[in-house]
């Protein structure tokens, strides 16, 4: 998928588990792990809201669009 | 009603289905020879082309009640909405329209060779419509049940 969504890289900055993150922001870390694996189809604005409160940082942080390359 | 309790009724119905088919293919043999008896006509050179044709279009009904039976099952489970069960569907529409097609054509054959009974003619019709409105009835179904399918992933993934 074109849109990644780098909640390692958030994680790494604010020294905080997937664990933590699973029970502050109260997403299953099932859900958690689709997000990490860029197998999310879509993300609720509410979602990246508490993600935002959370993890402390912009959306922008957390989503990065990046060119599919096309194989031949 | 509950996904059990529903799948629990489809079962019921396909193994009811599946007996009914079952008794008939069984006694088959029995109410010709009785039919011959009671209306003295001679079925002994028809008898064996046409229960070969009969047994033979129980192979596609019988299909159909597996795969009616794995659509019960994921009923069960709450995954109805598959890409799976659209292709079930699909392969019931089939299933549905070669059985129609094989009694139309077995009528047709029969009739050439003279085997043939004038009404049997419009009751193969009368099936091949059946089976053709089964095949119409299964075929949007599966592209619902698809639909469906898409539209659970997208929800599932949605976070």
């Amino acid at each position: 998928m074109a849109i990644i969504v780098n909640i390692d890289v958030m994680l790494a900055k604010r020294k905080m588990s997937v664990t933590e993150l699973s029970n502050r922001v109260g997403l299953t870390m099932a859900n958690i792990s689709i997000l990490k694996n860029g197998k999310a189809r879509a993300i609720r604005f509410a979602t990246l809201e508490k993600l935002c409160e959370v993890l402390e940082c912009q959306p922008a942080d957390l989503l990065e669009y990046q060119e599919e390359q096309q194989s031949e | 009603m509950k996904p059990k309790h529903f799948s629990f009724m489809m079962k019921f119905i396909i193994i009811a289905l599946a007996l009914f088919g079952a008794c008939f293919y069984a006694f088959m043999p029995s109410m010709v020879k009785f039919i011959e008896t009671y209306n003295r006509f001679d079925m002994h050179h028809i008898f064996y082309p046409w229960s070969i044709v009969i047994l033979l279009t129980a192979i596609p009904c019988y299909a159909v009640l597996v795969l009616a039976w794995l659509m019960a099952e994921s009923v069960k489970k709450e995954t109805q909405f598959s890409h799976l069960n659209a292709a079930r569907l699909k392969k019931m529409a089939i299933c549905a329209l070669a059985d129609g097609g094989f009694f139309f054509l077995a009528c047709v054959v029969f009739w050439m060779f003279g085997i043939l009974f004038p009404a049997i003619i419009i009751f193969s019709v009368l099936i091949l419509l059946v089976a053709i409105a089964f095949a119409a009835v299964a075929t949007v179904l599966a592209g619902m049940v698809e639909k469906a399918a898409v539209l659970q992933e997208d929800s599932d993934l949605t976070i």
